[in-house]
């Protein structure tokens, strides 16, 4: 009873609170992984990855969507009058293109669902009955403005699944806190990633049932592997500044209202660039390092985990590295490939090199 | 050259129990003399009966060749021998001043006078430490130089030590190796207790080992090398079992069942973050000062976190902020302290007891059980955890230092608890028990709980642990894999 009567004053009050976010540890051990990954292939622009039918990697670069050779070089595939945002191929081959405000599926456009616009979708996914799942991040600012809907505290993302025989499109969830990426797994459950509340849910009759609370970044898209897990991927790590600015209502205001946006408080998909970006105590180079383990303005990361949601192990590049900013990652055999937006660039590890190096604990 | 203390045939009976039995033992002037065994060996009772603690059954005490009863430890003292104790004798809220001459004031004291007096004899002694400090106020290292200052005040010749460096920093252990050479040049002969094998080896002149009461040989330490001591402390090659074989593989992390995030307290942890995960052990190595172990008295609710921007600590995925202790063995966490003789065990009382005092905090509202169920619980525990003792209603002071810590595992076990932080335990533990103790925490492991182990014995947490957390300064540092890690890399994350 007193517990509960001295835990609801410190709510009211605000007595004892704490901004904390959780620590890379365990599964999420940090490493080089990502930094020291070849790379197959660098283009400013890069956004999305997907498997085509003929098990050849495409790549959403601008406003067009590319195919990848093995040996890195590029093809036009597809060419649009927009920068495509996502990118995925519907279970009988149809390529799918996110617009941010529209989905092109075969060359057929939906520009709504549920008589609401899209505005910014970021993610889509094919499910085996021949649906696509479409993560539509926000209802009121586009894609390429994710920031602003983060200092907003943006909780307007919907998923929706389109029926490619139908035509149908359903909202499977509404009112997520950034929808930024969407996968059905092998058990035919739903899984979205919400990035502003740093989560992974399964979608349940209309509602988020949480599966995966309090990761320390913020999450972005998925991929199914073989055995019945995926690969998630966080496109940069939270940060006790940037929670400190969420919780500054008037600070924000004023940040949004008088500064540039690429020099936000706020998570960024690449820095070490310009000096006038903004650093957390800590982040301050010493005899011309930056500690790998400062709070990171920027970061790459991708987490593996099983069909349990339990984190088996993970791929990084660290603070001071270049790979950051990993929005997308697909495995195809033994090969991983990463997308590294921050650089601009798309990444191949082996995935048996990985489970490898964390099973004997050479992932230094 | 003729010693100055000399035993004969010297046997000491607790309960037809032979604690020590027939020991012929001989110190020589300005001699280091080490005394080692496992815990249990005799050791404390034989150095017992040399500072008049404890009284012979049989057998003789010659000093300076002439045979003298010691019946009480104030005879010794007169006859120039004094012993210091793991826990210090001296009284912290008085000034060092104060302490040195505590029982030997005049009737009308000066203060200056007794400061100026002391001061003089510290310098003397070469020992820096103001006299006009209070004593609660110095580290373990100083308050054994004012207690190693009270003896020689009192013209100690033999000043015999239990265990003095257990619970100093390397640092304070450097300086007290000092103290001990400074006395050895002052003729005074020292007989010296320890775990600490290296500590032998390094200062000693001579060795001394001891088991099951008997003594099993003294020679030149020259002559000895630490499998030798081993081997001739536990009759068995234990080193190599304990320590020797590199892990080669680690259990995979469960469930992620603790997790601290942005920790404060006081100037003590600093922002610091750290999971643990099911199924695993979870080292934790740092220097003393790196705020390990306030760190995991804040998750079993011992110590409170700050109050503001303290940071937080979720317990299997919870919130959580412990007021007491118990709250926390109620949600499923033991904490076993790193001071067993002070925080985890009543002395006085029975293994049963002690074990029965650690369900209670584990059942609400509930304040009594049947005699008959606090026999079975207890008996289960003991014979569980192996605790051996001379008999069923042993007090837990009686018993060994190793079986008292698994007397204390074993009250923190009866709580099933799912998290389980061992702080240092084996940290005054003899090399057969450390065995067992290691055994207990694997099995853990192996069941599937929650384990941390806080160990500043680099071996050690290397050797038991899956994943190895590094603590500076307030915050934990850098993770290893114990595949990985070395020694070298532990220590420069720990220092750098």
């Amino acid at each position: 009873m007193f517990d509960a009567v001295s835990s609801l004053i410190s709510s009211v009050f605000s007595r004892g609170s704490s901004l904390s976010v959780p620590i890379l540890d365990g599964a999420l051990k940090p490493n080089n992984m990502i930094e020291i990954a070849t790379i197959v292939a660098e283009r400013q622009g890069l956004e999305d990855l997907a498997l085509g039918p003929d098990n050849t990697l495409y790549a959403a670069c601008g406003q067009d969507v590319l195919k990848l050779s093995d040996a890195g070089d590029f093809t036009v595939a597809a060419h649009f009058d927009q920068p495509v945002t996502a990118l995925a191929f519907t279970s009988s081959g149809e390529l799918a293109a996110g617009l941010s405000n529209a989905v092109v599926i075969g060359g057929r456009t939906l520009d709504s669902a549920d008589g609401k616009s899209f505005v910014s979708v970021n993610a889509l996914s094919a499910t085996p009955d021949g649906g696509l799942l479409i993560a539509d991040g926000s209802a009121s600012r586009p894609y390429a403005q994710w920031s602003h809907d983060l200092m907003e505290g943006g909780r307007t993302g919907r998923l929706l699944r389109h029926d490619t025989a139908s035509g149908r499109t359903t909202t499977l969830g509404s009112g997520l806190g950034y929808a930024f990426g969407a996968m059905a797994d092998a058990r035919g459950r739903i899984l979205v990633s919400e990035s502003w509340r740093h989560r992974l849910s399964v979608i349940e009759n209309g509602r988020a049932r949480v599966a995966v609370p309090a990761l320390p970044g913020y999450p972005s898209r998925l991929a199914p592997t073989q055995d019945g897990g995926f690969w998630l991927t966080l496109f940069s790590c939270r940060t006790q500044l940037v929670e400190f600015v969420l919780q500054e209502d008037d600070y924000r205001h004023e940040m949004m209202r008088s500064i540039e946006p690429k020099y936000w408080v706020a998570p960024a998909l690449s820095s070490g660039d310009d000096y006038m970006e903004p650093l957390q105590g800590g982040s301050v180079k010493q005899m011309g390092i930056l500690k790998p383990w400062a709070p990171p303005r920027s970061y790459g990361l991708a987490v593996r985990f099983n069909a349990d949601f339990l984190p088996l192990y993970s791929v990084h590049s660290r603070t001071g590295g270049r790979n950051h900013g990993i929005v997308a990652v697909v495995q195809r055999g033994d090969d991983l490939f990463l997308l590294s937006k921050g650089a601009g660039r798309v990444l191949r590890l082996s995935a048996s090199d990985i489970q490898s190096a964390w099973a004997k604990g050479t992932n230094e | 050259m003729s010693p100055i203390l000399e035993l004969r045939q010297l046997t000491k009976v607790y309960a037809r129990v032979a604690a020590v039995e027939s020991i012929d033992f001989a110190l020589m002037k300005g001699e280091v003399h080490a005394l080692l065994g496992e815990n249990g060996a005799g050791k404390s009772t034989l150095t017992k009966m040399i500072a008049g603690v404890v009284a012979p059954t049989s057998g003789t005490i010659l000093l300076d060749g002439k045979d003298i009863a010691l019946r009480t430890p104030s005879e010794a003292l007169s006859a120039g021998i004094a012993m210091v104790f793991q826990e210090t004798s001296l009284v912290p809220s008085m000034t060092v001043a104060q302490n040195l001459f505590l029982g030997n004031e005049r009737f009308f004291n000066r203060v200056r006078g007794i400061n100026i007096a002391a001061q003089q004899f510290m310098q003397s002694l070469s020992f820096q430490v103001d006299p006009t400090v209070l004593v609660g106020s110095l580290g373990a290292a100083k308050k054994q130089m004012v207690e190693i200052a009270r003896a020689m005040l009192l013209k100690a010749r033999i000043v015999v030590f239990d265990e003095p460096t257990a619970t100093l920093t390397p640092e304070e252990k450097a300086h007290f190796f000092e103290l001990v050479n400074t006395l050895k040049q002052r003729g005074v002969s020292v007989i010296f207790i320890s775990h600490a094998l290296e500590e032998a080896l390094s200062i000693s002149d001579r060795i001394t080992i001891l088991r099951d009461g008997r003594l099993v040989v003294t020679d030149q330490t020259a002559n000895f090398d630490r499998a030798r001591i081993v081997q001739a402390m536990v009759g068995r090659t234990l080193s190599q079992e304990l320590y020797g074989t590199r892990k080669t593989t680690v259990r995979p992390a469960g469930r992620r069942v603790l997790s601290v995030s942005n920790l404060r307290v006081g100037n003590v942890v600093k922002n610091n973050s750290l999971s643990v995960f099911a199924g695993q052990i979870t080292g934790i190595f740092g220097l003393v000062g790196s705020g390990r172990t306030e760190t995991f008295k804040v998750v079993a609710g011992a110590i409170k976190r700050d109050y503001t921007n303290g940071g937080e600590v979720f317990l299997e995925g919870k919130r959580v902020r412990y007021r007491v202790p118990a709250q926390s063995v109620r949600d499923g966490v033991a904490y076993i302290t790193e001071d067993r003789k002070i925080e985890g065990f009543f002395e006085t009382m029975s293994i049963k007891s002690n074990i029965f005092i650690g369900l209670l905090a584990k059942l609400r509202g509930k304040f009594w059980l049947k005699g008959s169920e606090v026999d079975k619980v207890g008996d289960k525990w003991v014979k569980s955890l192996q605790v051996r003792a001379v008999s069923k209603g042993a007090r837990v002071i009686e018993l060994s230092g190793g079986n008292q810590q698994k007397a204390v595992i074993a009250k923190s076990l009866v709580q099933e608890p799912e998290l389980i932080i061992f702080d240092e335990p084996t940290r005054g533990v003899d090399v057969g028990a450390i065995a067992e103790i290691h055994q207990i925490i694997n099995r853990l492991a192996d069941e599937g709980k929650a384990v941390v182990v806080i160990s500043s014995y680099l071996p050690e947490v290397m050797q038991l642990s899956d994943r190895l957390l590094v603590a500076r300064q307030g915050k934990v540092v850098e993770e290893f894999s114990p595949i990985e890690a070395t020694e070298e890399k532990l220590m420069y994350a720990a220092v750098h």
